[in-house]
């Protein structure tokens, strides 16, 4: 029974969402809301459930220096719902962002720059493209001077690269949405979400027909 | 019939329905292509297999409900290798998520392994022990590679990290054989993970393969799941065929519907040019 419910929910879900793809629609709009005002309650949830865990029940069982700190700060940003004392929330909101700044910068010194310039050695094409590649780019973004003459060249050369970089990401882009829908769709072909697919497909039919009819009877009146 | 046809709205819903009909054609016929190993998905398993007897494995699932369709069956079926791995290696698994709906998922996954029974002779806590969601961010990366003990001192059930037994020998990153994570970026956990000389393998959207292969290529990780495509790879390489496989003569037939809507209107436009028609 459970099974049954599963896979006809889902499956009206899944269709009702899509249904835009078709025309703008009531059911759609009730669908994106419900699941806008779901996802913000289960958010609205874990995020309470997580201060409780994490922060307010250690504190309350055995206190720390750390746990009253971060706590404090904590309500601080809760001051920019006050009307006059808003500023208070800026200073905890920058530790926040001060610290996890410099705690991103420090790893990627190592693994976005260090790492990445080397190049071990240039015997292998594909090395040798890399590097090739790398330098024409930053040399296309070199504005204080004009691209004539050799630099003009190369400067095209990186702007190739930088074309062919951002298909790459394109394609790999769209393939990643595709997964999306690939996976939403396999909810529409199940035994009895089947059903609601074929419930679907006649509806979208008996508009049609009902769409041309008037249409004829418009064009009859005119 | 061609007035239709040249209506927009009607191309457009057009394509959207073929569209529709093609990802969905493989679930209800059987059909499948040959598929070819990536270098980077054969790394990924060969590195993971790689683990020493008795050594112990830190994954964390960090991409969120969205994201699932995408890297889920990579995600599901490592897990799956996993705890085969904990059975016939005696290796210790560490699961600690960085993001909430991660954590979820990673939770649900495994209740799914133990309901089928995959975890059959792994005791939770001897063997394997989840710490669930851990806020934070990066910082909180960072502190789980330095003091895993300080940065979660209870698991997901609230279990005290003292009273975990696999947990007395694996107080920092540097005592993990690997390390790995599920989520559409490999900036965040590599850079805090990086540098430690443990091997790091990413399990990740199709969204940013771009932006990884440089890491593989300098070695940061040990190699990485691009997407659905890898996820139905591995799924192939360890026998543990699911969503992923499924889905991928879908991402063909799709990726075969955008090469022709691409080429196709083209190919009309140039003809039409020598032939001396008009552009519409």
């Amino acid at each position: 029974m459970v099974d049954i419910f599963t896979e006809v929910f889902v499956a009206a879900y899944v269709i009702a969402i899509w249904s835009s793809l078709y025309k703008e629609n009531p059911v759609y709009s009730y669908v994106i809301h419900g699941s806008i005002g779901a996802v913000f309650g289960y958010q609205l949830f874990m995020g309470i459930k997580t201060v409780w865990d994490k922060t307010l029940s250690p504190l309350m069982s055995a206190p720390t220096l750390d746990g009253i700190l971060v706590t404090i700060l904590g309500i601080l940003i809760l001051t920019r719902l006050i009307p006059g004392y808003e500023w208070i929330s800026k200073y905890p909101i920058a530790l926040s962002i001060g610290i996890t700044m410099a705690v991103a910068v420090r790893g990627a010194i190592y693994a976005q720059f260090l790492k990445q310039i080397q190049i071990q050695s240039l015997t292998s094409l594909n090395n040798i493209v890399i590097a090739v590649c790398a330098i024409s780019t930053v040399i296309y973004f070199i504005f204080s001077r004009e691209h004539t003459g050799t630099q003009y060249y190369i400067s095209r050369l990186g702007r190739v690269a930088l074309m062919i970089a951002f298909g790459a990401m394109m394609a790999t882009f769209f393939m990643g949405n595709v997964s999306f829908s690939i996976v939403q769709v396999s909810a529409l072909v199940t035994p009895y979400g089947i059903y609601v697919t074929a419930a679907a497909i006649l509806l979208i039919i008996v508009d049609l027909l009902r769409s041309q009819m008037r249409t004829k009877t418009i064009e009859q009146t005119v | 019939m061609s007035k239709i046809l040249k209506n927009p709205l009607f191309q457009d819903r057009l394509i959207f329905l073929v569209y529709t009909v093609l990802i969905a054609l493989p679930y209800v016929v059987a059909i499948s292509f040959p598929m070819e190993i990536g270098d980077e998905t054969r790394a990924f398993y060969n590195t993971l297999n790689e683990v020493p007897d008795g050594g112990a494995i830190l994954w964390s699932t960090d991409g969120n409900f969205q994201m699932w369709p995408d890297f889920g069956g990579g995600e599901i079926a490592i897990y799956k290798t996993l705890f085969r791995l904990a059975s016939e290696k005696n290796i210790k698994l560490v699961f600690v998520h960085f993001s909430l709906d991660g954590a979820v998922l990673a939770e649900r996954t495994i209740k799914d392994i133990e309901a089928k029974g995959m975890t059959a002779g792994l005791e939770y806590g001897v063997d394997y022990v989840n710490f669930g969601f851990l806020p934070g961010g990066e910082p909180s990366m960072k502190a789980v590679a330095e003091d895993l003990h300080d940065a979660v001192p209870t698991d997901w059930y609230g279990t005290p990290i003292e009273e975990i037994p696999m947990m007395s020998d694996l107080r920092s990153l540097t005592d993990f054989s690997l390390a790995g994570w599920g989520h559409a970026y490999v900036e965040a956990h590599g850079r805090q993970w990086s540098g430690y000389g443990v091997p790091l393998l990413v399990n990740m959207t199709a969204i940013n393969i771009a932006l990884t292969v440089s890491w593989f290529q300098e070695g940061l990780i040990g190699g990485f799941l691009p997407g659905q495509r890898g996820g139905a790879e591995f799924e192939k390489l360890t026998g543990f065929l699911g969503q992923s496989t499924a889905a991928v003569t879908g991402q063909i037939f799709a990726h075969a519907l955008a090469l022709t809507l691409l080429i196709l209107p083209n190919i009309i436009f140039i003809w039409k040019k020598i032939s001396g028609g008009g552009d519409d």
